[in-house]
Order: C-alpha cells, then structure tokens, then sequence
C-alpha cells in the first residue's frame, strides 16, 4: 500500500498534504463547503509555536485530520463557522458548555451587566453568595456549594474533600472513564509516576460484584467512589446504568462509609436541572458540575451534603480567578432561562428526533448503526467495525455537508436546536450515508 | 498519543545492547574477528552528520522501525508492562509505512500476544501509521517529532483505530526502560 492507497473499501485519502477524500467542492457539488485551507494555514503557523500545535480534546488528531475543521471563527444559536467560512449546525456545542446555544442573548445581557461593574475583585461579589443558594435549592441533598472553573478542579478537590472526611486514601473509580486531566484520572502517560495512582483503583461499569469485591479487598480503607451517571467513554457506546447498579452502589458506599461523588460534569444539566442522579434514582454525597453550568462561560461548582461542609471547609480551594464574577452571572442566567423555558425537555425531544432519524436514514442505506447514549448527550456508530473508518468517512462527509458530529465522542444536543435543524442534518446524514454506502459496498 | 509512535527505541535498542555486545566479542577475539566495516557502523547507530545523507538516514530509518517492530512483540510477550497493555482491548491489526524507504510492516495484538511481521498483513489493518517522508520518521526515531502536530499536519498520517496506535505505543516506550538511551 502506498502512502496514499486507501483503506480497503474505502475512497482514497489523505496524502502528505491531506489530498481531501472526496474531490473539491467544484468536482462533488457541495455547494457552501469552502475546505479547510484556512485551517491548515493555521495549524501550520501554531505547531511551529505550540506543543502539538492543539492539545487536549480538540487536538485534530483525535478527528479526522485533514478532513475537519481545525479552527472556529465565530458561532450563535445551535451553529458555528469555521475560519475558512463554512457552516455547521453544532452536535458538539463545545464539547458540552453550550447548553443554550451560542451567544444567548439572556446570559450574555447578563455577562454585559456584570462586565460593566467588574469581574476580578479583591474579594467574592454577591453573585457567589447566590449562585451558592441557587445550587443548594436545585440539588436536593445539597447544604452548600463551592466554585471553580473546570471540571478537573472540582473532581479532584472532591476526592480530597472525601479523604479529608473518612481519613482514608484509596479512591474508587470506573476502568476508561474520564473524569479529568489531573494526575491521578488523566487518559495521557506523559509525565506520571506511579505514585500518582497508587491509590486509585479501578472497576468495571455497571459490575456490582466487582466493585463490591474492591471494597472488601479494602475494607476501611476506600474514601470515595466517583463516577459519571451513565458510562461515556470515547472511542466507545455509551452505556446507561444496569437497573439496580445505582442503588447497589449506593447501599454499599451507605454500609461502607464511603463518599459517593458523582461526576457530572459532562451530562449536568442535559438530563435533569437538579442533577442527573434524579433520573437514575440514588442520591450522591456531592455532585461535581461544570461545562453547561455557565452556557460556555468558565465555571465548576461541587455541591455537598451537610456532613461534609466541615471537611469542605479544611481543603484548600482556590485559583486567580476563581471569584470572577462575570462567570456566576452567567450560570444564575443559564439556570434561570433553562428552568422557565424546559430547556432539558425540549433537548431531550430534539435528541429523540435527531437519533431516530440517523438510524432510519442509516438502514435506507442499509448501514447498521449504534446509537447510544440519553437523547440530550447522544452518539451514534457502525456497527461490527473496529478501525472506525467508516465512522470517520461519516463525519468528514457530513462535516462537508455542515453537519458537526464528533468521530469519536459522544455529542451534544443544546436548546437551541430546532426541529428545521434536525431536518437539515438528517438530509445531509442521507447523502453522507450513501457516500459509505457506497465506499463498503 | 503523546509521543511518537515509533520512538528512538531503535537507536536505544542498538546503543544499549547490540554494539556493546559486538564490541565485547570484539575485544575477545580482537585477534581472528576484522572489526566490521564502517559502513555498517554508520548505518546502525549514524552520527548526526552522516544523517545528512540520505541514504545513510534512509538505511537508518528502515533498521530502525524494523528494531522496534521486532523489539515490540519481544516485551509483549515476555515484560510485565508489555503483557499487562496486551490484555486490554482494544485487539487488532496496526499497519506501519514508509513507502520512500520501502519499509512495510505490522503488529496484531489478538487475545493477549502481539505477534508482527513485514509486508501485506494477513488480515486489514485497522490502524495504519504512514510516514510519507522518511525524513518525519527519522525525526520519529530520535524522540524528536512532535507527533500530534505532526498528525494535524499531514506529515504523519494515522487512519483508523487510534486506541490501537496508543496501545502499542505504550508497548513501544517500554522498550527505553530496558536500554536507557547513553549519555
């Protein structure tokens, strides 16, 4: 095979220079696709400036490189462009902080207001004292709140808040889940030492006995469980929790001692305002919150319990710009607007549309797919493929088409999704189709 | 993926174990054993000059990922960490290439043991690693290519399961805990 030969069945693509799968606009007749010239120019220039030139979860690397945008210039509503001025309805929303849509009018009224008198003070402004009270009314175990302003912040400072609570070290959590960038969860190599997971311990999702036998092989000494509501690993389905894993985890932590913190920072408030435990029905001894907390403004939250506060209060919890105001307006805005207008109602039925309509567009093509995940935090795969490739051609071509879905990550549905757009992306998810249809027929 | 590939496993491997070894038979049988010719010594462990020449750099980059593919199926079967990234998913076939210098080959993890080879893979690849530049691999083998950029530019073309490239990958960086590279 030469460096440019194909996979087989599938079109040819990507050269040294990312000779596109398809031919250009002009040849193939998707009118509005611009390519990624722009993109590449400026992944160019950053790689010479920048290590990996992006890093972290946007990094193109982990997309289809040469055959995704690489760049955002501008977004609103349920849609962004790119630099090189192509259109995208957003399945990404950000990788989860836009909840509301891009550029919401209510928050950013709000954003304006607080800018105007300030946003990094000497000292909290009233909005924290609010937030706080809001958080501990929409939460219904929570006494108190805390801020931050990434989810890894408030992971990690909920595990430390456990051991400061049970004096124990070992942490429990779920084998290829995420839950940060931090040391002791990060899904990279570089730079660890052993140390830094010698006590963590990982179990299987939605396997009772395995975690039960974890416990008992470290009985007395397991400060906290975490996980997410649901199982969202990338690279793979979403897995919904089994009926009674919950609350088995729950009766176990309750008899053991130790601290349940669920991490919600990717699906809070997609599935449930008052946290997504109450759709899985047990109850957390802390929820950690962020992403959508904010509608794309920088902000985390933990809320806890009252037996906790005091060990709360013992573990350090700052950053430089932790107390920013701007920030705390935008969640009280975001949670407000959420609540009155059914936001997690109305993402769930667009959810339901969108999924419904990619499979049945996907067997017309006689394509078998996945789909996985609740409604509001979706993915979609093929089926009895284990190189990903026709998932990639997918979302290169519905990419062209202006359709945004992640190859290999669950997506996101935000309130400003409309049913026209779900119309938009299911004819553009045809024509996509037939294109692999086509390249593994 | 945070590191290349195919790290200077190579050069590690080569500096740490094979000349010495040479070398020791050397000194032993220094009187019936002709040193073997320079040539060969540039070709196996080049000093940066040489790496000018391109044919020199191009015999170095082929030995070398042939090191490291052999190398890999080596301390999957028999080092603990090697063993322990074999026994997770996912399973599959990686495919690797150089098509300027002609080099072409492949691992397959399938039910705990890597095995790996040179030439057409008996099964398709679900992950295919394609230098389009030998002067991008050679960058690879001295640890000297920012892989992830490289990616993002085209310079390194990785199609398919990257889970797969990153599990081997792991594989591969243990090799510099068995040859530190000299100082």
């Amino acid at each position: 095979m030469s460096a440019t030969s194909n996979p087989p069945g599938l079109p040819a693509r990507a050269g040294s220079d990312f000779s596109p799968v398809i031919p250009p606009p002009a040849a193939n007749g998707i009118s509005g696709h611009h390519g990624y010239a722009e993109s590449r120019r400026l992944f160019a220039r950053a790689s010479r400036v920048t290590p990996g030139g992006i890093y972290g979860h946007t990094s193109p690397a982990l997309t289809v490189p040469g055959d995704f945008p690489y760049y955002a210039a501008r977004a609103e509503g349920g849609r962004y462009w790119d630099v090189d001025g192509n259109e995208y309805i957003d399945y990404m929303c950000s990788y989860g902080p836009v909840v509301l849509g891009h550029h919401h009018p209510e928050v950013e009224a709000a954003v304006d207001r607080q800018r105007r008198d300030g946003d990094c003070f000497n000292h909290p402004t009233e909005a924290m004292v609010e937030l706080a009270e809001r958080l501990v009314d929409l939460v219904d175990f929570g006494d108190w709140a805390v801020f931050g302003k990434n989810g890894s912040d408030m992971t990690t400072w909920a595990i430390r808040v456990a051991r400061e609570f049970t004096g124990r070290k070992i942490i429990l959590r779920v084998r290829h889940s995420y839950n940060g960038s931090h040391a002791w969860c990060s899904p990279g190599h570089g730079g660890l030492v052993a140390e830094d997971r010698v006590h963590v311990q990982a179990f299987d999702w939605n396997n009772l006995d395995n975690f039960r036998d974890l416990v008992r092989r470290h009985r007395g000494k397991v400060a906290a469980l975490i996980a997410s509501p649901f199982h969202h690993p990338s690279f793979g389905d979403s897995v919904m929790p089994a009926p009674g894993f919950w609350a088995g985890v729950q009766e176990t932590c309750r008899q053991e001692g130790i601290v349940l913190i669920l991490d919600d920072v990717r699906a809070g408030f997609r599935l449930h305002l008052g946290g997504s435990h109450r759709v899985f029905g047990f109850e957390p001894d802390l929820i950690c919150f962020s992403k959508a907390l904010g509608n794309g403004h920088a902000i985390a939250a933990t809320v806890g319990r009252a037996e906790l506060k005091v060990a709360a209060s013992r573990v350090f919890l700052t950053g430089s710009f932790w107390f920013n105001a701007v920030a705390m307006r935008a969640a009280l805005a975001t949670l407000a607007v959420l609540e009155r207008d059914d936001g997690i109602g109305r993402m769930r039925r667009t959810g339901e549309q969108l999924m419904a309509g990619l499979q049945e567009r996907a067997l017309r093509h006689g394509l078998r797919v996945i789909a996985s995940g609740p409604p509001a935090v979706p993915f979609l795969r093929f089926a009895d493929e284990t190189d990903w490739r026709r998932q990639q051609l997918f979302c290169a071509e519905i990419a062209r088409r202006g359709v945004f879905f992640h190859p290999h990550h669950n997506w996101f549905v935000c309130a400003a999704h409309t049913e026209a757009d779900v119309a938009e992306t299911l004819a553009a998810a045809d024509a996509a189709f037939a294109v692999v249809s086509d390249a593994t027929a | 993926m945070k590191k290349p590939i195919l790290p200077t496993v190579y050069l590690r491997l080569l500096a740490g174990a094979v000349l010495p070894a040479f070398r020791e038979a050397f000194a032993l049988r220094r009187a019936s054993v002709k040193r073997p010719r320079p040539g060969l010594f540039r070709m196996l462990m080049p000093r940066a000059p040489d790496l000018k020449c391109d044919t020199t750099a191009r015999a170095h980059v082929g030995l070398g990922f042939g090191t490291a593919l052999r190398g890999a199926v080596i301390l999957a079967a028999h080092d603990p960490v090697g063993h322990a990234v074999g026994a997770h998913p996912p399973d599959g076939l990686a495919r690797f290439q150089i098509p300027e210098v002609g080099f072409d080959g492949w691992l397959r993890f399938a039910g705990g043991s890597l095995e790996g080879g040179h030439g057409e893979p008996p099964a398709p690849a679900d992950v295919t690693v394609c230098f389009p530049h030998f002067r991008t691999a050679l960058l690879a083998l001295r640890d000297e290519l920012d892989t992830m950029a490289a990616i993002g530019t085209g310079e390194m073309l990785v199609t398919g399961s990257l889970p797969l490239a990153e599990r081997l990958n792991v594989v591969l960086e243990r090799m510099s805990d068995y040859f530190p590279p000299k100082k």
